[in-house]
Order: C-alpha cells, then sequence, then structure tokens
C-alpha cells in the first residue's frame, strides 16, 4: 500500500484557469518526498487537496489505500497530520500543552491519557520545557515544533509540511529542518514537504519539481538538482553544497556533484 | 495599550490563582449583586472586608488594581458636575439665587464611584488571578446546564477562548501597522476631518485584511486537526474544586446574606 | 553626514509591572551611502532601535543625530514629522499596510501625507513603479487582487516614493521564494549604488548579509556587541554562534576545509577564490 497516490488530479480556484493540470504522483510508505517550485506553481493547493480541504475537480486521490470522499475525510485525517506556513495561525491553544490537547480533544482521547501523550509529544520536539508557555513567548521556530508536537502526539502516519519554514528564520529553519528529518528516520513516518529551502530539500529521498501545476521533474536530489538545464529554466536555487561542488569542478577539481558540505570536505581529503 | 490593568493575567500563583475559576466568576456574580444592594454606606463595610481578603491572598496591590480608574477620573467629575446641577432632594448645602446645590448630589455620586470602583477591584482580581482559558472553561461549565435549551455552551467557549488568544497577536499587529503608517506620514492629531478618515481607514481596512486572512488560515488548521463543532470531544483540562473554593464561596455568600439584612433595617 | 547615537536607552511600559529596558545604552556611528545590515537574536533591541531612527519612538534617554535633526527624550514629535518622510521605514511583511481602492492611491498616501504637490507625485510614481518590477498597467487596479510578492512590491514603492535618504528594511525579503528574494534585494542595492541612498537592513539571513551589506552592527541584551566590515566580521564566525546564528553557507565551508587542515586565504568570500585556495592542495586538472 503506498501512502498517498495521486491520478490524473486537476483542480481550479475559479473554474477556468486549472491551478493543478493532470497530476499523476505516487508516494511510497516512509518515504520523504519534497515538493518544490515556486511561488503559484501549484504547490500549497495540493497540500490543501490531499488533507481534504479542497476537493479536486477531477481525478483522484488516495491516501494510505482510501479513495478521499465526504464520508472517510474524518476518518484519514486521523493519519495525516499538516504543518502550515504561518506559526501564528495555527497555534490554537492558550499555552503549548493546551494547543498539544487540541487534536486529542477532538479525537475524543481520554483525558486521563492526555497529560502522558502531551509530555511525551513535547520531548520528541524538545519542548518539555515550555508546557505552559503562552504563544506570544515563543519564536516562530518553536511554535512550528508545538504545531509538530500537536501532529505527533496524534501518531500519524503522514505528515504535510506546507512551506512550514518559509517564515522562520535561520535558527528556526534549521530546528524545524532537523526534526523533519528525524522523524523521517526514526519513525518512519511519511513526510511529504512543501518548500523554498533547497538545503531542506536536498536532505529528502525524492523530489518533486512543479512548474505551473504541471510535473517539471521528479527523482533523487541528486538527479533533479544536477539537471542543469532544468533548474537554470525555472530558475530554480541550488543547496549550497552542489553549488560550491560545481563550481570546483569547473575549476578542475576532480570531485562528485555532492549535496552539502559534509560531502563536500569529505571528497576533498580524500583528493588531498 | 501596556498600561490596562483591567483583564490582564498575572502570574503570581497564589492560592486565588489556583482556585477554580467556576467559583471565582460565582463569587463575582454575588459579590456584583451585593455591591448594587441598597444597603447605605455602612453595606460596603462587609464587602470592602472581603475585597480586603482576596487582595491580601491574591498578593495584589490596590494600586494596581485601582489603576483602571485613572481613566475614569474624568467620567467622575463630569458625572458629579451633572449630579450638582440636576439633583434637588437632599439638605440644601449652597444657594447663590437660581444656583442651588443638595447634598444628595455629593452621595448620589459617591454611591455610583465606589460602586464601579468596587466593581473594577473585583474583576480586577478576577482576571489577574485567572487565565484566559482557565475563566473560558469556567464560563462553559457554568453555561452546560442550558446546552438542553439549545445554548451552545462548548461553541461560545471556543469563540471566547479563540479571541482571548489572538488578542495580543492582534495588538502586535496594530502597533505595527501603527507604525507603518506613521512612517508614512499618518497623523492621527492634526489634520482636517477628511484626512483624520482617511488616517482611521488607513489602520482599520489592513488590520481587517489581515484578521480575515488568519481566521481563514486558523480555520484550515482546526479543521485539519479534526475540530468538529457539533461532535463531542474530550478535554485535557478538569475543573476540580477545594476546601479553598467552598470557604470562599461561603464567605461571598455571608456578605451578600448580611447587605440583605442591612437593607431591611 | 552620518547617523550619531549617543547613550541611546530606552525603556517600554515604564512605571508598570510590565516594564522592559529594551536599549541600555547604544553608542553607534552609522555611515551614510553603505549598506548596514543590523542583526541579532529576537528582543536583542534592533526593532526598538530601528524605530528610533525615524522618531516612531522617542529615546527615554540619550539623544540621536539623523538628517540633520537632533533627537532627545523632548522632542516634540510634530517638529520631526518631515524626517519620517527623509527615513523611510519599511516594516516585517510591509503588504499587510495596503488599504486604498488602487495601486496608485497606495502609493501617493505617504507623499500626499507629508504635503507634496500631487503632479510631484505623479512624477514620482512614474520613476518608481520601473524600480519595484510593476509598470502602469497595474496603477487603477486594487491591491488586494494582487499576489503576495507583488503587494509587497506596492508596499515598498508607497515608501520609496517618499524619496528618503535613509531606507531601513525590517526583513524585506522573508517569506517570499528565492527567486523574488533576490530580485527584492537586487532592487535596495541599485537604490544604495544609483542613487546613492543609504541602505539599513535589519535581516536574520547572514546569505544575504554577506553578499550584500557594507558593514554588520551586532546587538545584543539592549547593547552594540560589534560593528565591523562585513568580511573582517565573517572572519569570527564565533560571534555569531554566540547569538545562535548559523554562519553563511560559505563561511562554515571555509571553516570545515581549515579544520580538516585547507590553507585557505582568509578574505575569499566566493567560490571560485575558493576554488583557487584549494587547487593547489587537491589533484586538479588543467
Amino acid at each position: 500500500m503506498e501512502a498517498i497516490e495521486l491520478e490524473h488530479l486537476s483542480f481550479s480556484y475559479d473554474g477556468q484557469t486549472d491551478v493543478l493540470k493532470d497530476i499523476s504522483l505516487t508516494i511510497p510508505k516512509g518515504s520523504y518526498t519534497a515538493i518544490v517550485g515556486h511561488n503559484g506553481s501549484g504547490k500549497s493547493t495540493l497540500a490543501k487537496l490531499i488533507i481534504g480541504l479542497l476537493e479536486p475537480k477531477s481525478g483522484t486521490i488516495k491516501v494510505l489505500g482510501q479513495t478521499l470522499t465526504d464520508h472517510n475525510l474524518k476518518a484519514v485525517r486521523d493519519h495525516v497530520g499538516i504543518v502550515f506556513q504561518n506559526p501564528d495561525n495555527q497555534f490554537i491553544g492558550s499555552t503549548v500543552a493546551d494547543d498539544i490537547a487540541f487534536g486529542l480533544e477532538n479525537h475524543c482521547v481520554p483525558t486521563k491519557d492526555m497529560q502522558r501523550i502531551i509530555e511525551e509529544s513535547a520531548a520528541k520536539v524538545s519542548m518539555s520545557d515550555y508546557l505552559n508557555a503562552e504563544p506570544t513567548n515563543l519564536s516562530g521556530g518553536q511554535k512550528q515544533r508545538v504545531a509538530i508536537a500537536g501532529i505527533l502526539a496524534m501518531s500519524p502516519e503522514i505528515i504535510i509540511f506546507d512551506e512550514s519554514t518559509s517564515m522562520l528564520d535561520p535558527q528556526g529553519k534549521a530546528s524545524v529542518n532537523e526534526q523533519i528529518r528525524k522523524l523521517n528516520e526514526a519513525k518512519n513516518i511519511t513526510i511529504l514537504s512543501i518548500t523554498h529551502d533547497m538545503e531542506e530539500a536536498a536532505q529528502a529521498s525524492n523530489v518533486v519539481v512543479l512548474d505551473q501545476g504541471t510535473i517539471a521533474a521528479i527523482g533523487t536530489p541528486a538527479d533533479v538538482f544536477q539537471n542543469d538545464a532544468l533548474m537554470s529554466r525555472l530558475r530554480l536555487d541550488l543547496p549550497f553544497g552542489l553549488k560550491a561542488a560545481k563550481a570546483f569542478q569547473a575549476h578542475g577539481i576532480e570531485i562528485d556533484a555532492v549535496m552539502n558540505n559534509a560531502q563536500l570536505v569529505e571528497a576533498l581529503c580524500q583528493l588531498k | 495599550m501596556n498600561n490596562i490593568a483591567l483583564g490582564r493575567y498575572l502570574p503570581l500563583n497564589t492560592i486565588i490563582n489556583k482556585m477554580d475559576p467556576r467559583s471565582k466568576i460565582l463569587i463575582l456574580l454575588v459579590m456584583m449583586i451585593t455591591v448594587f444592594l441598597p444597603a447605605g454606606f455602612i453595606g460596603y463595610v462587609p464587602i470592602l472586608i472581603f475585597i480586603a481578603t482576596a487582595l491580601y491572598f491574591s498578593k495584589l496591590k490596590l494600586t494596581y488594581a485601582l489603576r483602571a480608574l485613572k481613566p475614569m477620573i474624568w467620567m467622575f467629575i463630569f458625572l458629579l458636575v451633572i449630579n450638582v446641577l440636576v439633583m434637588r432632594t437632599g439638605t440644601l448645602l449652597i444657594s447663590w439665587g437660581w444656583f442651588k446645590v443638595y447634598s444628595d448630589a455629593f452621595s448620589q455620586t459617591a454611591y455610583i464611584i465606589i460602586r464601579l470602583t468596587l466593581m473594577i477591584i473585583l474583576c480586577t482580581v478576577l482576571t489577574a488571578t485567572t487565565k484566559p482559558l482557565d475563566l473560558t472553561l469556567g464560563i462553559e461549565k457554568l453555561l452546560k446546564p442550558f446546552e438542553k435549551i439549545g445554548l451552545p455552551a462548548h461553541v461560545i467557549a471556543m469563540m471566547i477562548s479563540i479571541a482571548l488568544r489572538f488578542i495580543p497577536t492582534l495588538i502586535d499587529e496594530t502597533n505595527r501597522i501603527m507604525n507603518a503608517q506613521a512612517s508614512r506620514g499618518v497623523d492621527l492629531e492634526n489634520g482636517t476631518m477628511t484626512e483624520k478618515i482617511r488616517a482611521v481607514l488607513s489602520l482599520i481596512v489592513p488590520l481587517f485584511v489581515s484578521a480575515f486572512d488568519r481566521a481563514d488560515q486558523l480555520a484550515d488548521a482546526m479543521e485539519a486537526r479534526g475540530y468538529d463543532p457539533s461532535a463531542t470531544r474530550t478535554r485535557y483540562k478538569v475543573l476540580k474544586m477545594t476546601n479553598v473554593d467552598y470557604f470562599a464561596m461561603a464567605f461571598a455568600l455571608v456578605v451578600f446574606a448580611t447587605d440583605l439584612v442591612l437593607c431591611w433595617i | 553626514m552620518p547617523i550619531e547615537i549617543k547613550d541611546l536607552e530606552y525603556t517600554y511600559s515604564q512605571g508598570t509591572p510590565f516594564e522592559h529596558k529594551a536599549l541600555k545604552g547604544v553608542n553607534l556611528t552609522i555611515p551614510t551611502g553603505k549598506v548596514i545590515a543590523i542583526i541579532g537574536q529576537t528582543g536583542s533591541g534592533k526593532s526598538t532601535l530601528v524605530q528610533h531612527l525615524n522618531a516612531l519612538i522617542k529615546p527615554t534617554k540619550g539623544s540621536i543625530d539623523i538628517c540633520g535633526f537632533h533627537i532627545t527624550p523632548d522632542t516634540k514629535l510634530k517638529d520631526v514629522k518631515i524626517l519620517r518622510k527623509k527615513v523611510g521605514l519599511v516594516f516585517q511583511f510591509p503588504e499587510y499596510q495596503l488599504f486604498e481602492e488602487t495601486i496608485e492611491k497606495d502609493i501617493a498616501f505617504g507623499p500626499k501625507n507629508f504635503g507634496v504637490e500631487p503632479e510631484e507625485i505623479q512624477q514620482r510614481i512614474q520613476e518608481i513603479l520601473p524600480l519595484v518590477g510593476l509598470d502602469a498597467s497595474y496603477l487603477q487596479r486594487s491591491p488586494f487582487e494582487l499576489s503576495g510578492g507583488q503587494k509587497r512590491r506596492v508596499a515598498i514603492a508607497g515608501i520609496l516614493v517618499q524619496d528618503p535618504e535613509i531606507l531601513v528594511l525590517d526583513e524585506p525579503a522573508a517569506g517570499l521564494d528565492p527567486q523574488s528574494a533576490q530580485e527584492m534585494m537586487s532592487l535596495f542595492m541599485r537604490l544604495n549604488r544609483q542613487a546613492n541612498k543609504t541602505i539599513i537592513l535589519v535581516s536574520h539571513d547572514m546569505e544575504h548579509v554577506l553578499r550584500y551589506c557594507d558593514e554588520v552592527i551586532v546587538m545584543k541584551d539592549g547593547k552594540v556587541k560589534t560593528q565591523m566590515d562585513v568580511h573582517e566580521f565573517f572572519k569570527y564566525p564565533d560571534i555569531l554562534r554566540e547569538i545562535d546564528i548559523n554562519p553563511p553557507g560559505i563561511v562554515q565551508l571555509k571553516e570545515m576545509l581549515q579544520q580538516n587542515g585547507f590553507e585557505i586565504d582568509p578574505d575569499s568570500y566566493s567560490l571560485d577564490e575558493l576554488a583557487q585556495s584549494l587547487k593547489g592542495q587537491v589533484a586538479s586538472h588543467e
């Protein structure tokens, strides 16, 4: 069973121009997929379709083997969590603990189990010391980690990150990215991350490039980012490590195109 | 914005902070009725004893609780002037031709000022010692019996708690927009009427646009997390009354009963 | 004339239980005509500092000399109103300050408040539009039908049209996709290089600071920690780590290479320069 299967999916906000055009995509269970592309490429629309906040114009969406319909929407959402872009506008509780509890309350988890689940989930995102903190006293990165804890409390199978780091400062970005990687490695949760951050996309197992509502490329980060023609046509940025590797190659240093600084330095050491 | 004492929670962790919000709300209601009982000036003595006790245990300074009165001083003076001009009962104090001042002008004004002051102190004690969310939870639980007659207690409580949750966010936003427009030369104090209307619009329109944006995103986030206003939910916070609550409620009732008796004699 | 800040202190909600000292004695000389970065953690006082630059807030103590104005705790706000025209302040997410029915009216709002003649405003709008990447066809449209990035351009045009001598930008590229962010930053660079505007950039993005700024001011706990030339500054990445900010990719790479025994020219800040340093030390073909 695949985590998410999209078949010939199209969507339009106004009924005229299609924001997504005949998208077919399979996301295997336990994988980490990054969806990249410019604003307006349809990335966020895709996320809202998968979680059932929007309805497709045509095509089907299967989540964990079930085709999304009005009837099973609530059941499907038990297994799928989403972290949105704006840290403030998804913080519902008045404290960290209350916010993590919100999903548990909605899913009628017994009161006596809540405290334990809240503490465990907060610990996973390193927010244990902040259970009674109010959102005004938290940084954007901390709020996003609380949002992740709120989802982890539901033990989901799939987590969608919808530009969750784009409003954060670099520290916040780094801490959330670190969290995403940990989740994928340790718990085998399927991750779908919609992002502008190429450093983050480089840590995914798969990258999907969306351009004007269609899939322009799909593959491993190495495959996609080394497709020079595509990257320059879409004017997409490269991960810094790869950019550096390419610059060094151009100067005649014989190294592979690697994705990050650590790999780059390792490769250079071997050439010493 | 930062000088408003009324309605702000102070995390002082006193015995009153730990009380059940339900008993605090009920006590506030009882005390408000008591304040308005026509028990004469002597009737305020038991109320003052109650307030002094509450202030002592909540570790609030009287000056802090009275801060909220500051903006009302002009209203009080205005009230006094009106009363002096219209009151025609009580003892005649001054008589200069048509200008006559009767004693009731002062006593009636004093009543109003005392009542308002007492209510504000009581409300300040409640909000300073009760987290907004606990307050909402208390209101929800107290309204629960009315659900049978179709009052959506849970929805009301959810609306209040979201409103409370977003007040600081919206205050920040208002400050930012005010600063942004001030940087574009907006001056709320000087200028013609049309300029002032434009200036106010330049604050209100962006604030509404952003508030609607937030509401939209918040609704998505709540739905994605499985919120359904018509469904039953379990609750994380459970309220529990202790002996302190029972004692405080008994105290409030004693004050109420004393003043009730004072009304008759 | 440089901006002179002397012994500046600022306290929020003075005399209440919520009293908070945001600036604790700031002394700075900010040169004009350059691109200056102000960095620091949230709560370090950088936002409070920049709000003093156009007298949105007045010092609790100390003084500021800027664009011919001398601002002290006793300064009357109505005497410094015109300073707000000379120092353009662009807040974070400025798209949320739009409110007029048409883009033209919104851009004209600022200069109108400052009493600029309508003909002059028209002329300024015509000059500004291409700078921010918009054209005259937009003028009669509502700002609310634009995309987020376009709204931000309109908002920035609304400040540029005031023709400020100093432009203060608080995270102008936050939330934009990398391409739009780069276009936005290039716009500010053009304003600096061609129109000789002083640009003060409050940013968390060290890639932008390294790439676009001449000088860096580091704020910490309401005080100035360091003020340095940008290339000199990035030779000490530990200053950044102390305030929990990650150095730019190239600085990290240089550090890692040095730790692994490579000889790196400390003044190299481009990948090409770095490649030159490395060439002699690793096997390469030419």
